[in-house]
């Protein structure tokens, strides 16, 4: 049977994979190297799926249509905004079977999947492909979104059941894949609006702490409104990782890397869950 | 006459070059092909990035529209429009 070995936290902000922000050597330095520390345990983990949840940045999605949750059951190529970010694109390869496995378990769980049998990922999937994943060219992901994005977001709560269901989906599903979970994107971040620049980084190691502690009800009893006006409208990302920690079995977590970045706009945190023997 | 309106306009600007470039063409004869009010119309038309704020717009939407009309190259001078 399919099992999940392990999971990662990370940002995906846009100036990731070129650098040349304004930030330090050293902060670009950091933020590779945990990269990295990321690409070598997927190896070692002798992981074969990823399953990365990020969240589409008014991209994909906009005014027409806005999916609370989706799953990406088909193509994945990379958008053509990310493409500018210094990544190339090309088809990246979907475990669909599982993806599609994911979906109907939910259905039967009473989640209201919304699917895409084609799409163009957007950073928030792209950044961690391109900067963990694709270093081990074996492996296949899953694209998940969440609308953390885009009022009214998705409630934490759900982003917990969610995480919760694709646990379950991938203990039953009938492969022998080894997959591993991404929570992507936080954490103090304001994008777009008044304060963009700021980090928060007591906040940030709040956070981080949780995680660290394992503590998803915590983190889900976050309210977005004290998460907005603590941390900007980019901390509601955290929801992607409340979906990844609940993914996993029983697990431990260590921090790789933390490093708040003004000029990234973004205080940037790095954790890897570990599932406990 | 609503924020949705002034998001929709937003978005095929920020997502269909061809829309990008009939808005810089003539920012006042696109935006009044969207169901905006007046002071919905003005913020659109001299790209009043808080003004579009202040009325609902996603601070995100904004500034990637504010990026691809002026360039990626103005993004710190839209830091210091946001944090003034």
């Amino acid at each position: 049977m399919a099992e999940i070995v392990g999971g990662f936290m990370m940002p995906h902000v846009p100036s990731i994979p070129t650098g040349g922000y304004g930030e330090s050597p050293e902060q670009k330095a950091l933020s590779d190297s945990a990269f990295e520390t990321i690409a070598r345990r997927l190896a070692e983990l002798e992981a074969d799926t990823i399953i990365i949840v990020g969240d589409d940045h008014y991209e994909n999605f906009g005014p027409h249509c806005i999916p609370s949750c989706l799953i990406v059951t088909g193509d994945i190529d990379l958008s053509a905004h990310a493409q500018t970010l210094g990544m190339q694109g090309g088809p990246i390869p979907n475990n669909e079977a599982l993806a599609k496995h994911i979906l109907e378990t939910g259905y039967r769980e009473g989640i209201d999947w919304a699917f895409a049998k084609s799409l163009d990922v957007d950073h928030s999937v792209g950044i961690p492909y391109h900067m963990a994943v694709k270093r081990n060219p074996q492996m296949n992901i899953v694209p998940i979104y969440l609308n953390c994005v885009v009022e009214p977001f998705i409630p934490s709560r759900r982003a917990c059941e969610l995480g919760r269901s694709i646990g379950r989906a991938v203990a039953s599903f009938s492969g022998n894949e080894r997959v591993v979970v991404f929570g992507t994107g936080g954490i103090s971040h304001w994008v777009g609006g008044p304060g963009m620049g700021h980090v928060n980084e007591e906040f940030d190691r709040r956070v981080l702490a949780m995680v660290e502690q394992g503590d998803i009800d915590g983190l889900v009893a976050l309210e977005d409104d004290k998460v907005l006006a603590e941390a900007g409208n980019g901390a509601l990302e955290i929801k992607n990782w409340i979906c990844a920690l609940a993914a996993l079995p029983r697990s431990t977590a260590e921090l790789i890397a933390y490093e708040p970045i003004p000029h990234w706009v973004t205080g940037c945190g790095f954790v890897e869950l570990k599932v406990a023997a | 006459m609503s924020v949705n309106a002034l998001e929709k306009a937003l978005w095929q600007i920020y997502q269909r070059p061809s829309e990008a470039e009939r808005y810089n063409a003539d920012p006042a004869a696109f935006a009044r092909e969207y169901r905006l009010d007046a002071g919905e119309q003005e913020d659109l038309v001299s790209l009043d990035v808080m003004g579009m704020q202040r009325r609902g717009a996603n601070p995100l939407l904004v500034m990637m529209v504010y990026q691809t009309v002026k360039g990626v190259q103005c993004l710190p001078q839209y830091f210091g429009i946001v944090n003034q």
